[in-house]
């Protein structure tokens, strides 16, 4: 430890901390305008320049590590004269447009030319005068604002590892934009913007449509992806303008990605429903909340009596919470006193690494996915990893992903082939082969080795387990979906799975008991089966019950086919926990009212009018998690990690790889950084720049099959014939073509498998 | 001059680069040709007359310079030779033994090296830059053996350090002592740099000494990436310095033909790779962390220190930066002795100095003076003084980091030490001297012009403080200066100095402030009477012809390129300020300063 005095003050600090991690551990405020935290020292703005006592050079308190009793000032005359200067030769050419501007409130110019009583021009004002740049379609670019702290260049830089942005020109000519002036087309994350101190980076979906200081900021845990990236939601009279971030705040360190922090109008969405819809004779009826939970509980009581208990179903959905998961488990086996509780989630592989293991790794390997795309905020502790520390980082996958340009290596090959080299791999790891040798060796000399891999495809799950039975270290990270995922079968949503991973009697195979006309009724909490791949084909049987309930915050493509529609509260809404990729329990806290109901209390009310009461509290739902199910039995809801029973389903062994059909192309499904599901698709924004699912095909490919981007391709998968647009990306591999597979335009081609061959052909006119 | 000894005839041609574009190479080939013809005088066809390339002797100004060895002769140097002067020079000089003497050098040309020493020019204009036999002959790479043979890593860096060579890129920060904090740093890979970024305006010395002697700078620089432990090197050299790479690159690939770069040079243990990079045309790369940035193929910004490059330099491994300069001091500081050495210079700045001598001084050029010499014996007996009997009016020392010093400190010696106490610098070695007809608000703002628009722009007292100076700069010279201007440069000025980030930004301020130390009256006659005492800025000048100084001669109406004068002869001159462009050509070349 170090002792140094900072304006009198003395603090005891560990070797190699800077002059401004010491001011603040002593309760000094040194101001700064260029630093940020994530970020590696820059030292620019020479805001934060203090005196240090038998130093005749002024020093840069962000950049500069602290000496054993180095006796530092912060207040000096002489510092205040400069941080002054500094600050005044900013304002000459900043337009003073305060008023007009977003920023304004939050803005740390403002802020430093309060502070330091800037209030003559001692130099003529310039102000800058250049047109703004919209080409991005989320971050709208003033660089007349632009203080060139260099923020936002070294945040995609060092952080998001994609350079979309840099420095430009020289001297007072010296800019921030894209190469060459290019439109500014990038991953959409956000990041350069959530950094940037004045308002030259503004988030256009926010853009003139409030005042800072207007807004109530409410910390939440988004709603989106599995990653858990803790949002600060700000809201004003029930409505929300935009979601930012807090760096101090969650396992995100005030990172999000672009659904996560562009997606939000969708709450604000018009198309969302504000009564529930009954359907009688084909026809609709808008009924309120009463009366369609009591025509529910009469249809649900008629099909029990007539049918037996085990005649009703109940699908939960990743997205809703802890509470509503384990409440709507309860209600299925002990309300409806049926075992058919179904989610199409998996059991087989379970949470283990955290993002402090990858973030301190040395050896990663990204095992057959898009991290970067499926999971963003994961994806970028992974590059953060391969570039800061720097891990070693393997891919395997079927097209380049970001990860390439931070990756020491990169197998792409197709989806078959990719499996056969994962397989080389691991016996190299074993001792029992040569190739990837170099991947192989460091990975078992490897101190924190990390695997990403897919959990849901049973080939990745017997692969990783087989990687971490030869690599004692290793620890895994499966990629889970949804925002819930984790939480909803640790709740027991999961047939014959009772919360905690205890085993539960066995319900009915759900896709049986559909082709059976075993299952009358179904009861849907959150799931959007329109768009599942697997159950695809039973559509028409779903149809046919006789009786489906169904609540959705959205009128979805699963909801036209319902007898009973409650539109319900998305998660900022609502209250309650969702547990992330990691096992990690978070709080979701609600921002603001809808007058719409929570699943929680849809199904405390549907009990009630069936059997008995169930609690609608969420203390009072917590309690009982806690005791049920021992696994949170003893965690605070906020924050906690779940010591899991088990890591991988040791049965899986010998597994055929997800392929399917023979035509000449592979068909691999796509995971997309704008959308995750059904709900990004009533966000305006999003669906500007992505709005229709798109057929990714290598330039060759497209070359041979005639088709240019923008024009449409048939997919021919067996007898399913479909046609998709295209959109020519030279990082595919030759001979694979991507597509999403969780659109109701693109379920269908994928129900037989995860890969597919198919032959594609031009589409005529 | 001594007599020479060969019994060879021998033609030296200076192919730097002020030779090679006064036409060098044409004149070689007009002796080689001459040679080769059938009417040579007979001494040509007896003996083996060799045509010989050298590089840069200093006084750029004369060239093409050739000097003439003939056998038992004194050497004899002709001024401005161009091909058509070879002939005579030839039939003459070496077939009949008398020199030309209306083409041979004067005594001015001898006199510019009188108080020179030249110890590190020594074979710069002599040795033939693009042949590594003749740089081995001169005694070449026998200081690189003697380490290498003779002397540990430590015992090169002591001696460097009794020598006591500062660095001569400007800093003077003392050699060894840099060396040792490299050496001492952790790691086993570490690099050497060669600073050849050579930008100021006016300097020349580094193009020069690689363009010169290439190999002298090699084998400096495997002396001290012995005593440092490097194994790997750059030479980071401006693209605009063709003439240099294409020498240093011909000079790596021999020296490592030859076995003096590469694995186990000389059959040691000791190796070293050299390459070199060029530079994109930024002059803060000159500066040693963006140097650094700069081979590491990234934007050209200067990083905050610490961690010095000493501790994590190029690409985070510890790197020792040094200037071409101190590299070549080097081999002779190895072979002559440290103590040899430190009897050169004063107390304090051992050594000679190189300047790049321009502006209002007669014979401009490289020049090497011994350290402790003063600006006055420098300007006035090396430099040869004042043209057209103007009067000296000041000097900017170090470039545009450095200062600008009156007469009154003319007798200020050249050392570290007592230039930075003027408010000069050392620096890389302009020098560029100004006479009566020169504003010294116009020269400040000159210097300042050069240093906004190189500055990185990372840092914001210097990319904006230094553009916002030159524009209070502007508006004096336009007349259109305040009161209270002068403070304010004064106190911007001092602000930039102490809070920028890099030396750049840390000097850019320096002429504007030892302008106004100096010469404050000339920026209060342009803010509050609006008038520029030197003629220069063209707001401030009436153009009009003083009836009483006027001579009648007329220089004014033929040097006029818009024909805004009218004249004849025997009449006072008369100028229409309508069609006046404000060229100051007039002014210029008025021999009787009538041009108000």
């Amino acid at each position: 430890m170090l002792t140094v005095t900072i304006d009198g003050i003395e603090v005891n600090v560990k070797e190699g901390t800077t002059i401004l991690d010491a001011a603040i551990e002593a309760g000094v405020d040194i101001p700064t305008l260029c630093h940020h935290k994530m970020l590696h020292p820059f030292g620019a703005c020479r805001i934060c320049l203090v005196e240090v006592e038998n130093s005749p050079k002024l020093m840069t308190a962000c950049t500069t590590p602290v000496a054993n009793n180095m006796n530092i000032f912060t207040q000096t005359e002489k510092l205040k004269r400069v941080r002054k200067t500094a600050v005044e030769l900013l304002l000459i050419n900043h337009p003073l447009d305060c008023p007009v501007c977003d920023k304004g409130g939050e803005c740390t110019l403002q802020d430093l030319t309060f502070q330091f009583g800037i209030n003559d021009e001692r130099f003529d004002p310039k102000p800058n005068d250049t047109p703004v740049d919209h080409s991005n379609p989320f971050i709208e670019r003033d660089i007349d604002r632009c203080v060139l702290c260099g923020k936002c260049v070294r945040i995609c830089d060092e952080v998001v590892n994609i350079q979309a942005i840099s420095f430009q020109n020289r001297g007072t000519d010296t800019i921030i934009g894209t190469s060459f002036g290019q439109p500014w087309h990038c991953e959409y994350c956000g990041q350069c913007m959530s950094v940037c101190p004045v308002g030259s980076l503004n988030n256009r979906v926010y853009l003139f449509k409030n005042r800072p200081w207007n807004l109530e900021s409410t910390y939440s845990t988004c709603g989106f992806c599995s990653c858990g990236c803790t949002v600060v939601i700000d809201h004003q009279d029930n409505e929300i303008y935009r979601i930012t971030e807090d760096t101090d705040a969650g396992i995100n360190h005030g990172f999000l990605c672009a659904k996560g922090r562009f997606g939000f109008e969708l709450f604000n969405s018009i198309e969302r429903k504000k009564k529930p819809l009954i359907k009688q004779k084909n026809e609709l009826t808008e009924v309120d909340f009463k009366e369609a939970i009591n025509y529910s509980v009469e249809k649900i009581k008629e099909i029990k009596e007539t049918y037996g208990s085990e005649s009703i179903g109940v699908v939960v959905s990743p997205r809703v919470t802890n509470e509503e998961a384990f409440l709507a488990q309860k209600f299925a086996r002990e309300i409806l006193e049926t075992n058919n509780i179904y989610s199409f989630e998996s059991i087989d592989a379970l949470p283990e690494a955290t993002y402090h293991d990858v973030e301190t790794s040395d050896n990663i390997l990204v095992m057959n996915n898009d991290v970067t795309e499926l999971n963003p905020i994961l994806g970028l502790a992974v590059r953060r990893a391969a570039r800061n520390n720097p891990a070693k980082l393997s891919v395997f996958y079927s097209k380049y992903t970001a990860l390439k340009r931070v990756a020491s290596h990169f197998v792409k090959e197709n989806p078959k082939k990719i499996y056969e080299e994962l397989e080389k791999l691991l016996l190299s790891v074993s001792g029992s082969g040569s190739e990837y040798s170099e991947i192989a060796e460091a990975l078992k000399n490897a101190e924190n080795p990390i695997l990403v891999y897919d959990p849901y495809s049973r080939k990745d799950v017997e692969l990783a387990r087989k990687f971490k039975e030869v690599v004692s270290a290793l620890k895994t990270i499966p990629c889970k979906w949804k925002n819930n995922s984790q939480g909803i079968v640790d709740m027991g949503c999961y047939n014959g799975i009772a919360p905690g991973y205890k085993t539960a009697e066995k319900g009915d195979d759900f896709r049986k008991a559909l082709e059976t006309d075993k299952l009358k009724g179904l009861i849907v909490i959150g799931e959007n089966l329109a768009i599942k791949p697997q159950l695809k084909d039973l559509t028409g049987s779903i149809e046919k019950l006789d009786f489906v309930m169904i609540t959705d915050p959205f009128y979805s493509e699963s909801a036209e086919y319902a007898d009973v529609y409650l539109p319900v509260a998305t998660f900022v809404e609502k209250e309650g926990s969702f547990t992330n990729l990691e096992g990690r329990v978070q709080t979701i806290s609600k921002s603001v009212e809808k007058n719409l109901p929570s699943d929680l209390e849809v199904i405390s009310l549907l009990a009630a009018g069936i059997k008995k009461e169930l609690p609608n509290d969420i203390d009072e739902v917590r309690n009982m998690i806690k005791k049920e199910n021992e696994l949170y039995s003893d965690i605070s809801f906020d924050g906690d990690l779940i010591k899991y029973p088990y890591i991988f389903d040791e049965s899986i062994d010998n597994e055929k790889i997800d392929l399917s059909g023979t035509g000449k192309y592979y068909l691999a499904p796509a995971a997309l950084r704008l959308h995750s599901g059904s709900y990004t698709r009533y966000s305006p924004d999003l669906m500007k720049v992505y709005g229709e699912p798109m057929l990714e095909i290598n330039p060759e490919d497209a070359e041979v099959l005639n088709v240019d981007e923008g024009e449409y391709l048939t997919v021919k998968a067996g007898a399913i014939t479909r046609k998709y647009k295209v959109t020519i990306d030279k990082h595919v591999h030759k001979g694979t073509v991507f597509l999403p597979n969780d659109y109701v335009e693109t379920a269908e081609i994928f129900q037989k498998s995860k890969y597919i061959k198919v032959d594609l052909v031009k589409h005529a006119g | 001059m001594s007599a020479v000894k060969s019994d060879v005839i021998e033609v030296h041609v200076c192919t730097g680069t002020a030779g090679v574009a006064s036409g060098a190479y044409e004149v070689m080939d007009a002796f080689n040709n001459v040679f080769k013809s059938k009417d040579v005088p007979a001494i040509v066809k007896e003996r083996d007359c060799k045509v010989k390339k050298t590089g840069c002797r200093g006084l750029c100004e004369r060239d093409v310079l050739v000097d003439i060895y003939l056998p038992g002769e004194e050497v004899v140097t002709y001024e401005h030779v161009t091909p058509d002067k070879v002939q005579t020079i030839v039939d003459e000089h070496i077939g009949g033994g008398e020199p030309v003497k209306k083409w041979a050098a004067k005594q001015s040309y001898y006199d510019f090296y009188k108080k020179q020493k030249r110890y590190v020019l020594k074979d710069c204009g002599v040795v033939d830059p693009e042949d590594i036999d003749d740089y081995i002959q001169l005694g070449g790479y026998e200081a690189i053996k003697k380490v290498l043979k003779e002397m540990s890593p430590e015992d090169v860096i002591e001696e460097v350090k009794k020598a006591n060579l500062r660095g001569r890129g400007g800093g003077g920060f003392p050699t060894g002592l840099k060396w040792t904090f490299c050496r001492k740093s952790p790691g086993d890979h570490k690099y050497l740099i060669c600073n050849a970024d050579e930008g100021d305006p006016g300097a020349f010395m580094d193009r020069s000494i690689i363009e010169g002697n290439p190999h002298d700078v090699i084998e400096g620089m495997l002396i001290a990436a012995y005593a440092i432990g490097c194994n790997e090197g750059y030479i980071y050299c401006r693209a605009e310095y063709p003439l240099a790479i294409a020498r240093v690159k011909k000079a790596l690939k021999v020296a490592e033909e030859r076995g003096y770069l590469g694995d186990n040079i000389l059959g040691t243990d000791f190796s070293f790779t050299l390459h070199l990079k060029e530079g994109a045309g930024a002059f803060v790369c000159g500066e040693e962390t963006a140097l650094l940035a700069s081979i590491e193929g990234e934007r050209g910004m200067p990083r905050p220190r610490p961690p010095f490059p000493a501790v994590k330099g190029l690409w985070q491994k510890p790197t020792n930066v040094n200037n071409v300069e101190t590299f070549a001091n080097l081999p002779m500081i190895i072979k002559n002795g440290s103590e040899w050495y430190s009897n050169i210079g004063t107390e304090k700045s051992k050594g000679t100095k190189i300047f790049a001598l321009s502006g209002k001084v007669k014979s401009t050029g490289l020049v090497e003076v011994p350290m402790g010499i003063t600006v006055r014996e420098l300007i006035f007996d090396v430099g040869g003084g004042i043209p057209k009997k103007r009067k000296f009016k000041a000097v900017q020392m170090g470039g545009p980091s450095g200062g600008c010093l009156p007469e009154e400190l003319l007798d200020t010696p050249i050392d570290y030490d007592s230039l930075i106490a003027a408010g000069a610098m050392m620096g890389s070695g302009g020098v560029v001297v100004m006479d009566e007809t020169n504003c010294m608000v116009n020269i400040a703002k000159f210097f300042l012009t050069f240093t906004q628009r190189e500055s990185c722009g990372k840092c914001i007292p210097c990319r904006v403080g230094t553009k916002t100076m030159l524009e209070i700069l502007e508006r004096i010279s336009a007349g259109k200066g305040r009161e209270g201007d002068i403070d304010l440069l004064e106190s911007l000025a001092e602000d930039i100095k102490i809070s920028s980030l890099c030396g750049l930004g840390q000097t850019a301020p320096n002429p504007v402030l030892t302008t106004i130390r100096y010469f404050r009256d000339e920026y209060e006659k342009h803010i509050y009477e609006h008038k520029c005492p030197a003629r220069e800025c063209p707001d401030l000048i009436e153009f009009v012809v003083a009836e009483d100084r006027c001579k009648k001669c007329g220089i004014c109406k033929k040097v006029c390129p818009v024909d805004a004068i009218s004249w004849e002869k025997g009449k006072v001159a008369y100028i229409d300020k309508d069609k006046c462009v404000k060229c100051r050509e007039c002014i210029v070349n008025c021999p009787f300063n009538a041009i108000d």
